[in-house]
């Protein structure tokens, strides 16, 4: 287990480094930038970050794949087909999670520590299909994904007329702008600020998290160790063990009493407010193609007509 | 016939992971398949479960696939996108990092876009 928490950690570590190089010039010796004030942060909602303006909202994204879903619909259709309308899961999840399971600052989840764990459970059972391949007819498969569900191969045509590449989703998304976005940070030009763990506060606060995680029997280097350890990893509805509640709630607990997450906050606005003033252009382009997107969908769901 | 179903839906995957890779659009879609060996040595992945061995990726962006018989998905420490089909109907799952989606019946896998964090 700790070897791979370990390399858990050197991987972020290198993803932080290396992202430091692609971005900007920020090199990783670079002097860290300076600190605002520092809030005290002892529950998740008081999480809030400079980049937080520049996200696509669910609501937005919602709007983006129903217009998806209509061209979707329209290139099954000249295949003798029905399209249906994509049933989505965890928007509003991936939202609320951006302040709970930080890759900075790990697990802040207070609501849900005592009684779930880390709460490492999405949706318990992916939509499910009643046949083994769990994806309605081959004609269905090959429509929306463009491939032959037995040879794995591209298939570019079907019922005798070409197919776009990537099949009817792919046009559906093509449509609108291209790849569907994300209400993430990560979703922002060049995968938005990136935190150097090596950063000094982050070190000194993360050292005295895991001084207190210590005293109440828990070893872990930082934070993000403890949410991504593997012990936490069930399978088959199990629910979290006694073990991993007891690590969460200590988690949580030595975070509000060190104020772990309002050091971070304050590291990771420094970072924000640095990327946004070096990548205004790029926020612009990312704003415009959003904004871009949704025209399109309000155009595409005036010009279809409502289904009772 | 199930597990010859499930290794054939394996083969598949292969095939379609490297055969119809399709990058969307956009200067951050440099996300790919890890080797499997890779796979079974690191757990920050993007992974998906259909039967043995998982299959994972890494790095941001999106990409159209065809990964059937998917009965799990640990996120790894990345967020972002997956939508897929069953029943021949569509779903789309938003995840979050170090989660665990799934884990009863099985999907097909038809689009990833991770945007990490």
């Amino acid at each position: 287990m700790s070897t791979r928490v370990r390399g858990l950690a050197l991987g972020v570590i290198a993803v932080s480094l290396a992202a430091c190089g692609s971005s900007g010039g920020h090199r990783a010796e670079a002097a860290p930038p300076a600190l605002g004030a520092v809030p005290i942060v002892t529950e998740p909602g008081q999480v809030s970050l400079p980049t937080d303006a520049y996200l696509v909202t669910p609501a937005q994204i919602t709007d983006i794949i129903r217009a998806q879903d209509l061209v979707t619909a329209q290139c099954m259709a000249e295949y003798g087909l029905t399209g249906r309308p994509t049933v989505l899961f965890g928007l509003d999840e991936v939202v609320s999670d951006r302040a709970t399971r930080s890759l900075v600052y790990g697990y802040f989840d207070l609501a849900n520590a005592g009684a779930k764990g880390y709460a490492t459970e999405g949706i318990q059972q992916l939509p499910s299909g009643g046949d083994a391949a769990g994806g309605g007819s081959d004609q269905d498969q090959i429509a929306l994904s463009g491939a032959d569900p037995r040879t794995g191969q591209a298939v570019t045509a079907l019922a005798g007329k070409p197919l776009p590449a990537g099949g009817c989703q792919q046009k559906g998304r093509d449509a609108l702008g291209g790849s569907t976005p994300a209400p993430s940070v990560g979703d922002l030009p060049d995968g938005g600020p990136k935190v150097p763990v090596t950063d000094p506060r982050l070190v000194e606060a993360f050292a005295t998290w895991s001084a207190c995680m210590k005293e109440k029997g828990f070893d872990y280097k930082e934070p993000v160790n403890a949410i991504g350890d593997q012990a936490w990893r069930r399978s088959g509805g199990a629910g979290p063990s006694q073990q991993e509640i007891a690590t969460a709630t200590a988690d949580v607990a030595c975070k509000v009493a060190n104020n772990t997450v309002g050091v971070a906050v304050a590291v990771q606005t420094a970072y924000a407010n640095q990327y946004i003033e070096s990548h205004t252009a790029k926020l612009t382009a990312y704003r415009q193609r959003i904004d871009d997107m949704l025209r399109k969908a309000a155009e595409l769901a005036a010009a279809t007509p409502a289904k009772s | 016939m199930a597990l010859r179903k499930r290794i054939t839906a394996l083969a598949l995957t292969g095939a379609a992971v490297l055969g119809l890779g399709v990058a969307a659009a956009g200067p951050a879609a440099a996300i790919y398949r890890v080797d499997t060996s890779t796979c079974n040595a690191h757990d920050d992945y993007f992974t998906l479960w259909n039967y043995p061995p998982k299959v994972c990726f890494a790095d941001n962006g999106a990409v159209n696939v065809a990964i059937y018989e998917v009965y799990r998905v640990d996120s790894g420490n990345n967020s972002g996108y997956f939508s897929g089909t069953a029943s021949g109907s569509t779903f789309g799952v938003y995840f979050s990092a170090f989660k665990q989606y799934g884990g009863q019946g099985t999907s097909t896998v038809s689009y990833i876009n991770i945007t990490g964090r």
